[in-house]
């Protein structure tokens, strides 16, 4: 599979995950609020957004992680291998469980 | 919140220190808009030089496939996430001190 369907399969579910998780998002936002709240000029709008990109971020970090450990077992030394790249994706969907009850009822 | 007990500083400097490192990141990213990776520029240099060892750490649990610029966003959601982990561990000790 091209590499460029992995990335947009993984910002695809990192996405959904960031507008969809409302419990994620609710965390967020309370901790954006008190953490950085000079970044976003004390814009509620703002604010929100962030939270939810920071939900989305998380969400590939997270995926991210199991992958990048088996690429360093694996022996990966220039790229990531095509596995390393499904662990990535599948990791980001399972992530996305939550919020893909909410994304089906709604949609984009 | 009283500046002067010294559980607000037990909390309050480790959180600054990160939220400085996580500022510090996000301005390398902006700045590496408008300069090379290898500008002898103080300003990036001196980014480079106080977010490199954080970076190696996140660029170990990155996929080798995201480029610098993504494990230097990475790095600041990173670090958003450790000061909440941070507040966190602070409360659950009851370091945090009360306001009012």
């Amino acid at each position: 599979m091209n590499r460029n369907f992995f990335f947009i399969g993984i910002a695809f579910f990192g996405m959904v995950n960031g507008i969809f998780n409302q419990i994620a998002i609710l965390f967020a936002l309370i901790h954006v609020q008190v953490l950085a709240p000079a970044l976003l000029f004390g814009s509620t709008g703002l604010t929100l957004m962030f939270s939810s990109l920071m939900v989305s971020t998380a969400t590939i970090i997270l995926a991210g992680i199991p992958a990048a450990l088996y690429e360093r077992f694996s022996g990966a030394t220039d790229d990531s291998t095509p596995v390393s790249l499904w662990i990535w994706l599948t990791g980001t969907a399972l992530l996305t469980l939550p919020a893909m009850g909410n994304f089906l009822e709604y949609g984009l | 919140m009283d500046s002067s007990n010294p559980s607000y500083w037990i909390y309050t400097l480790p959180n600054f220190a990160l939220a400085v490192v996580m500022y510090t990141m996000l301005g390398r990213v902006l700045l590496s808009l408008f300069v090379d990776a290898d500008s002898t520029n103080y300003i990036w240099r001196f980014f480079c030089r106080l977010t490199d060892p954080f970076v190696a750490v996140f660029s170990y649990v990155t996929p080798k496939a995201a480029p610098p610029v993504i494990v230097w966003l990475f790095g600041f959601v990173w670090l958003f996430w450790l000061r909440v982990g941070l507040l966190y561990l602070f409360l659950m000790m009851g370091a945090i001190p009360k306001t009012g």
